[in-house]
């Protein structure tokens, strides 16, 4: 009969325990989480407006010497594109200087190849009857390079559209990429002098995808690249305008480098010099 | 009676709690209004722009060539670290600041171990290159061959590596 009254205390407390949990559990648990989380919120934001007061402090204005860097910049961006009459002076300036190359770095044959729809069709031949085994060859890779040209004339994958897209460019002109392609066949070294030297023309192409089968006595390697220019004329490579797109979109700037804070430096951000290949590794590649 | 003092109890520390939130909700809102309020100069920004630009550009004026120098420094390398009768193909894509590849090797072995052996090898060697980022190993196929005869077997490296 004793037991009765503590067994009905003991359900008594527990009840007031069971209480007391869902509490702890359902209300204050995540409300003091929340008090947290706002304080580590409310941190970082003072933290941010010091940073910033800090930078401020510290921005240095462009000066003179600076604006003419800048200057200096825009006018070479401007050269470096080569304006042009319409698409085929472009091809015809591209193909002049791939053939100069090719005689230059004695390559054994070389074919330039200006779409993937009609391989065979459109071969330069620069040695008569050399290339026919280089042109079996490119054709054995036909789906290889068919997306290859693909990727080098799909506007969505052109980086540099941010950099001229505060440009004006001169009367009706418009900018212009386009791929073309460039078959070799040569010894290594040699034909690795021409990789390196492919954008050192006006085109200026710039490689997208290199593939090489090396071999003992011949390597053998196509080259899919793509030029930049300007045209009068309406063009099918025409780069189509995007909205909104600043400078940098597709670049990886972060906005928020204390290197945009000092002024630039010539020195240390200048474009690469040509540089040729280091002639002791050329040995070891002939190896 | 003392159910409804506990629940009292309980419901004034949650209160308590509560208040004490919406306080701290409230100050970090007015740290939220100051962050936004510290309004950068125009000036600074178009500054930082024009900087930003500059580097840009200077990026891709000297894109071309040294892709180019990359790519064909990169091959030459190769060729001194693996023997070139044994390169089936090379492919690279060029990015913006590094360029991805893919090797494949033809391993001529009499037991499979020889020439995984071989081309783990080759992956350390290249692996040792100071720009690379990323370097993988694999298996591709086996060309058909005379059991007991030495196979070919070929095998992939793939990886990125850095341009600058």
């Amino acid at each position: 009969m004793k037991a009765r009254p503590l067994l009905k205390k003991l359900v008594w407390v527990f009840c007031g325990m069971g209480f007391l949990l869902i509490f702890v559990v359902w209300d204050w648990l995540p409300t003091v989480k929340d008090m947290n989380r706002f304080r580590r919120e409310q941190r970082d934001e003072m933290l941010k407006i010091k940073n910033m007061t800090t930078l401020d402090f510290n921005f240095v204005f462009p000066d003179a010497e600076e604006k003419s860097f800048f200057a200096e910049t825009n006018i070479r961006l401007r050269r470096s594109l080569p304006q042009m009459h319409d698409d085929d002076a472009w091809l015809a300036m591209a193909m002049l200087e791939l053939q100069a190359r090719v005689r230059e770095n004695r390559m054994a044959s070389a074919l330039i190849l200006m779409t993937h729809h009609a391989i065979g069709a459109e071969f330069d031949v620069i040695k008569p009857g050399r290339p026919a085994e280089l042109a079996d060859w490119v054709t054995s890779q036909y789906w290889e390079i068919q997306e290859s040209f693909g990727i080098a004339w799909d506007p969505g994958r052109y980086p540099w559209r941010g950099i001229f897209s505060g440009v004006d460019f001169i009367g009706e002109q418009m900018l212009v990429s386009r791929p073309l392609m460039v078959a070799l066949a040569a010894p290594l070294p040699a034909l690795l002098d021409f990789i390196n030297r492919i954008s050192w023309g006006e085109a200026r192409l710039e490689i997208v995808r290199l593939h090489l089968e090396p071999g003992m006595a011949m390597s053998r390697a196509w080259l899919i690249c793509r030029g930049s220019y300007l045209v009068r004329r309406p063009s099918a490579w025409r780069l189509v305008p995007v909205e909104n797109t600043a400078a940098g979109d597709d670049l990886l700037i972060d906005g928020d480098s204390p290197l945009l804070w000092l002024p630039v430096d010539p020195a240390v951000a200048g474009p690469t010099a040509k540089k040729e290949l280091a002639p002791g590794t050329r040995a070891a590649a002939t190896r | 009676m003392l159910p409804f003092v506990l629940f009292l109890i309980l419901a004034g520390v949650s209160l308590l709690l509560h208040l004490e939130k919406s306080r701290r909700y409230k100050e970090l809102q007015n740290a939220r209004t100051q962050s936004s309020s510290t309004v950068r100069s125009q000036t600074v920004e178009m500054a930082k722009a024009q900087r930003g630009l500059y580097y840009q550009i200077q990026l891709y004026l000297g894109y071309p060539s040294a892709t180019s120098y990359a790519v064909a420094g990169f091959i030459q390398r190769l060729g001194a670290v693996i023997p070139l009768h044994q390169v089936q193909d090379l492919q690279i894509d060029p990015g913006l600041q590094s360029f991805s590849f893919r090797l494949t090797v033809g391993i001529a072995a009499r037991r499979p171990k020889n020439a995984q052996l071989a081309a783990a090898g080759y992956l350390k060697k290249i692996g040792k290159f100071p720009e690379i980022m990323r370097i993988e190993l694999a298996r591709v196929d086996r060309v058909p061959g005379i059991a007991g005869e030495n196979r070919l077997r070929l095998y992939s490296i793939t990886g990125q590596m850095d341009m600058q």
